[in-house]
């Protein structure tokens, strides 16, 4: 077995253990990003570089890590005030720790829908779009987690919605920044090869 | 380039726009101001001055469209005018009418409405990054528009729950956000709008290109210069 299979079998397990964690725990977001990085590690096994199924094994390690963290010590019930409410503080920190697997994500989702479509996206995209990505992926998950508590067993809070996309936006619009700094700096755009260096 | 008579429709049709859309928001809120807006006293109703606030916040907003026409900046396809000038008169005379607080799938349903000309704007966006990009820039094929049409309009029902909410933060009311299970099925209807137009993208993409959109509108001052003059 050659190494690139076992990176894509590697991603692909740690994406289903997050998957399945999230599920159990009824983490709708972590359940959504986990989905992503399967299904993004799926099509980088037979259309990416080993460079990148490497970036999404790392992705996927990512998602699993913060996943386990949603779990157990920063889940909700370790950030509750005296009347058992969560905090405002809790909403921020769970929103930061959901929006660092994001970000892997939203490079890789850059590089995937290149590789399957045959686009190529220069620094300006990057920059423009990596925000929308970044909340877009979240949505689903809002959505799951919806499903998750019905309409009469609210756990979710308003705020954690709020904060939670406030969050990702802050991390994305930063990401996004220095992403896209670095792309116009190497004079690379990212097409379905990859990131390839700028031949103009 | 823009013929003599072209522009001059496209002129007073902005004018029209410019000075009848306002208007019509301003009529609106006199039914408020008056206290026979049926929001007004509908379930919990609204309070006054939310409604007021949002019929002039869609006064100033339906005109900037129009100005940016005026001003030789900006046109928009006719039929996305339509479709965003009818939206926006949708959700102020159905906030006006109490049909969001009467009527309990009406936000679902305004949401999955609102999410697809959200779409449709993303869309167009996208057509004008495409064709306005330099040739190494490319959305790829209509698998890849959609894809990234998809992620980029997701995000937008996010964006808007943020508003909905800082806006009651910073009002110190619950004027738009009525807890978290309207925001989670708010978040729901945007999705399934988000989806229904990529799905109509994905079709009209099949026979079309993202050229056969940016060619009904115009951008900069370049594109507005009329047959037979200068420019200035």
């Amino acid at each position: 077995m050659n190494s690139g299979r076992l990176v894509a079998i590697a991603s692909a397990l740690l994406a289903v253990a997050s998957l399945i964690i999230a599920w159990v725990e009824y983490e709708g977001i972590m359940v959504v990003i986990s989905a992503f990085a399967l299904a993004f590690g799926s099509v980088a096994s037979k259309r990416c570089s080993a460079y990148m199924n490497i970036y999404i094994m790392i992705a996927a390690a990512a998602c699993l890590i913060c996943t386990i963290l949603s779990v157990t010590v920063l889940s909700q019930g370790n950030f509750c005030d005296a009347e058992g409410n969560p905090t405002t503080t809790w909403f921020v920190i769970i929103g930061l720790v959901h929006s660092i697997p994001v970000i892997p994500m939203t490079m890789a989702s850059f590089v995937i829908i290149a590789s399957v479509t045959g686009a190529s996206y220069n620094w300006a995209v990057v920059r423009g779009l990596s925000p929308f990505i970044g909340m877009g992926m979240e949505v689903p998950g809002f959505v799951l987690e919806y499903m998750f508590e019905g309409a009469d067993n609210w756990m979710t809070d308003n705020g954690y919605i709020l904060y939670h996309f406030l969050m990702t936006l802050i991390v994305m619009l930063v990401f996004s920044y220095f992403s896209s700094k670095a792309i116009r700096d190497h004079h690379v755009i990212i097409t379905e090869n990859g990131v390839e260096e700028l031949k103009c | 380039m823009l013929t003599a008579e072209q522009d001059a429709k496209e002129r007073r049709v902005a004018w029209t726009m410019l000075v009848l859309c306002p208007l019509s928001f301003l009529f609106i809120m006199v039914f408020v101001i008056i206290g026979v807006a049926p929001g007004l006293t509908t379930g919990d109703g609204h309070p006054a001055i939310y409604l007021e606030a949002t019929c002039v916040l869609w006064a100033l907003v339906s005109m900037f469209l129009p100005i940016l026409r005026l001003l030789r900046l900006v046109q928009m396809p006719p039929a996305f005018l339509v479709v965003v000038y009818a939206n926006m008169y949708f959700y102020v005379i159905s906030l006006n009418m109490g049909l969001y607080l009467g009527v309990s799938w009406w936000g679902d349903m305004g949401h999955v409405v609102s999410s697809t000309i959200v779409t449709i704007t993303v869309f167009i966006a996208l057509c004008v990054m495409e064709c306005r990009s330099p040739p190494h820039v490319t959305f790829g094929r209509r698998t890849g528009m959609v894809a990234m049409l998809f992620l980029v309009a997701l995000s937008f029902g996010g964006i808007w729950e943020m508003m909905e909410g800082f806006t009651d933060t910073a009002g110190g009311h619950s004027y738009m956000v009525y807890g978290a299970s309207d925001t989670m099925g708010d978040l729901s209807a945007d999705l399934l709008g988000v989806i229904i137009m990529c799905i109509g993208v994905y079709a009209y993409l099949g026979k079309h290109t993202a050229y056969d959109i940016y060619s009904t509108m115009r951008f900069g001052r370049d594109a507005f210069v009329v047959e037979g003059h200068d420019g200035d």
